[in-house]
């Protein structure tokens, strides 16, 4: 009877009951695992970790934000892209509790999203949208990944320094403003625009021949202008940096010297040569690319190109103006190369379209400073300004798309991180890309490849043949 | 536990059955890789883990059908079963021969990566975190095939039974999400299926709900096979 129980009817209720524990078991750990952190990271780059920085801003969040993923959860899991953004953003919502996850399959819904729909913007698969009611930020795959689209190859993940941004411009009532200064036949630059746009900066045009530089005024940014400043238009600019303003100026290397925009430079420390900087076509800082021939700047080490330097960035210029720091003549200021040629870089004066750019004996020879930051103290107590001189505006006139994504240049990097570093947001530069190594095998030769399949096949053959020999062995025993 | 364990290693190795699954196991890996890592230039190993995930489900079952089923045909089973061996470490110990012939197999497919540093930086730990991972799955996968055996006194059977749920696994995982989209029986469904759970393994992250989720298939299908056999003791 007592066996009878033991393995009849009993054996099924045991099993049930252990069935029951065993699912419980699993449910708990679910359970345990969405609520604290106990994932282990094993991978080289700590792809799925946070910095402290992203942690210390968290703990202060307090804006209820849902942040919508348009993707099923079988379809974040399986997709090898996403499982490390869906690590990241478990992380955000683990850490503070106003921020919640949700999924939504598009295929169910079609529709959702379309509230969030920016002119020339869909809402795709797999993007994050981040909605705090008042604002939200959509976030594609590309903007969370680092993309080089001339080597197809991805270069680095984001996730955090995006998600972390964005959540600040939540946070943030009113962002950093832009002013764009027009009236002199500037380049409108849009790329440089929308890429300040994406981190979080807000933009306008000002015509300051006709207006003055407004209060709510951040940061000026002057491109290329081709006709001079006036006296009234420098007054402006005088008053607007005295009031503990920035600004960037970043020229246009093939056009002759603006008088009165150079002396307003000059009080900066900042001497602009009416010259043209080349870089020796036979040395190794060309690069030859479909855009044209470039050359690749020396980055000097500072604050503000330190991400750059440290993730071995490379900012790239055709021709450019070269700088004189003069900051030892003015003792006000404090002015620091940015951005300087190469010791096979040589000048010529400009003398417009007779400019030559063969090298010739008489040439000054490099290297040249070709953009400086320069700070001083502005007439509020206890405030700095800075101004940022670039000697060629094709630092950011240029498509980001091509300078940025298809040849990996920081351009527009260090153009953005200028801006940051004026608005006291260096946290931003804080928080860097994982920038991931080369997934690829390298000089592995087609006759490599044929000795490394032999190999590999081999094994399985001695293996068999070490059976048969047991096999046999045993059969004639 | 430890003698089973040392007898049917051995019985494993004293027959052809060790050496076709080793031979095989790493002729489809060896393919594997070569296809995805070393043709294509590639340093990550996760396309191949995936890979011979799936292939392992079709050749695990080799050496899991004979665990049971052929103690019971031969009659064996009644001389173990009157041993002073309990069945728990019976199960256990055939349990982890099983296990022992796959380790020995994943250790020799430790040449793919050794070959890849010589080419690139390797990602030790992403590739070890791989490793354990399968041994985790593989663990689950052998011990379905234990149960199936316990079934019958047929290896062919038990073969075929492990494959039937393989493959319904296999298809209720194709259907997941393509003609199955109820959530709750979608989320059910991912739950039930072994193979899903790995991808936290191929991605470099050590996660304690697959760990637990692969050792709770394996507790679960291992104590329905002690049960199995326990109810012949009575019979």
């Amino acid at each position: 009877m007592k066996n009878r129980y033991k393995f009849g009817a009993g054996a099924y209720a045991i099993f049930a009951l252990f069935l029951a524990v065993v699912i419980l078991v699993n449910v708990f750990t679910s359970l345990i695992v969405k609520k604290f952190d106990i994932k282990l990271d094993m991978t080289t780059q700590k792809m799925y970790e946070i910095t402290d920085t992203t942690k210390e801003f968290l703990k202060d969040y307090d804006i209820p934000t849902t942040i919508y993923i348009t993707a099923s959860d079988l379809e974040q899991s399986s997709y090898e892209y996403f499982v490390p953004v869906r690590e990241i953003l478990d992380k955000y919502a683990k850490l503070n509790s106003n921020i919640h996850i949700k999924s939504v399959d598009l295929s169910d819904d079609p529709s959702f999203g379309s509230k969030y729909v920016q002119p020339g913007q869909t809402i795709t698969r797999y993007s994050v949208i981040v909605d705090a009611g008042e604002r939200f930020k959509v976030l594609t795959l590309d903007d969370l990944y680092d993309v080089n689209y001339q080597q197809s190859q991805i270069t680095g993940f984001k996730a955090e320094k995006k998600l972390t941004s964005t959540l600040k411009y939540i946070l943030n009532d009113s962002n950093f403003k832009v002013y764009f200064i027009t009236g002199h036949g500037e380049t409108a630059a849009d790329g440089a625009k929308q890429y300040l746009n994406d981190a979080n900066f807000e933009t306008e045009d000002l015509d300051i021949t006709l207006n003055d530089i407004p209060e709510d005024a951040s940061i000026i940014s002057i491109i290329n202008p081709i006709r001079d400043f006036s006296v009234g238009d420098i007054t402006k600019l005088d008053a607007f940096f005295a009031k503990g303003g920035n600004g960037q100026i970043h020229l246009n290397s093939l056009q002759q010297n603006l008088p009165n925009l150079t002396a307003f430079i000059r009080e900066w420390g900042i001497e602009v040569n009416n010259d043209v900087v080349f870089e020796n076509p036979e040395k190794s800082n060309r690069i030859i690319t479909a855009l044209n021939n470039l050359n690749r700047a020396v980055i000097e080490d500072t604050s503000i190109t330190e991400d750059i330097n440290a993730a071995n960035g490379s900012v790239v210029y055709y021709y450019s103006k070269s700088l004189n720091v003069i900051a030892d003549q003015l003792s006000a200021c404090e002015v620091t190369p940015l951005l300087s040629s190469s010791d096979n870089s040589y000048s010529k004066p400009f003398l417009g379209a007779d400019t030559e750019s063969e090298p010739a004996s008489d040439d000054r020879q490099g290297p040249f400073v070709l953009s400086a930051v320069s700070t001083k103290e502005s007439n509020v107590p206890g405030t700095s300004s800075s101004l940022i001189v670039t000697g060629d505006m094709m630092f950011i006139t240029a498509n980001p798309d091509e300078i940025e994504l298809a040849y990996g240049f920081d351009n527009f990097k260090i153009y953005l991180n200028g801006m940051l570093e004026m608005t006291g947001q260096q946290d931003e530069t804080a928080i860097s890309s994982k920038k991931l190594s080369s997934n690829m095998l390298v000089e592995v030769t087609p006759s490599h490849q044929k000795y490394i399949l032999y190999s590999f096949l081999l094994i399985p053959v001695i293996i068999l043949i070490i059976g048969i020999v047991v096999w046999l062995k045993r059969r004639n025993a | 536990m430890k003698a089973i364990f040392k007898r049917e290693l051995n019985a494993y190795f004293n027959s052809m059955l060790g050496y076709i699954f080793l031979a095989l196991f790493l002729v489809i890996s060896a393919v594997l890789f070569f296809t995805y890592n070393i043709l294509n230039g590639e340093m990550n190993m996760n396309m191949f883990f995936q890979s011979i995930l799936t292939f392992s489900l079709f050749v695990i079952p080799i050496i899991t059908m004979r665990l049971f089923a052929e103690e019971r045909h031969q009659k064996t089973d009644q001389l173990l079963l009157t041993s002073p061996v309990s069945v728990t470490s019976i199960v256990l110990g055939k349990f982890f021969a099983a296990m022992g012939v796959i380790s020995i197999a994943l250790l020799i497919t430790a040449i793919f990566p050794f070959v890849e540093s010589f080419y690139g930086k390797l990602s030790i730990a992403e590739i070890i975190s791989a490793y354990i991972g399968f041994l985790f799955f593989a663990g689950s996968i052998v011990s379905i095939g234990c149960f199936m055996s316990s079934l019958t006194d047929s290896q062919i059977i038990a073969a075929i039974t492990t494959y039937g749920v393989i493959l319904v696994m296999l298809f209720l995982g194709f259907m997941v999400g393509n003609t199955i989209t109820n959530d709750i029986a979608v989320k059910i469904l991912d739950y039930l299926i072994p193979l899903n759970k790995f991808s936290d393994f191929a991605y470099g992250i050590l996660n304690i709900e697959p760990i637990v989720y692969y050792l709770s298939v394996m507790a679960v299908l291992l104590f329905a096979t002690v049960s199995k056999i326990e109810s012949r003791r009575w019979r």
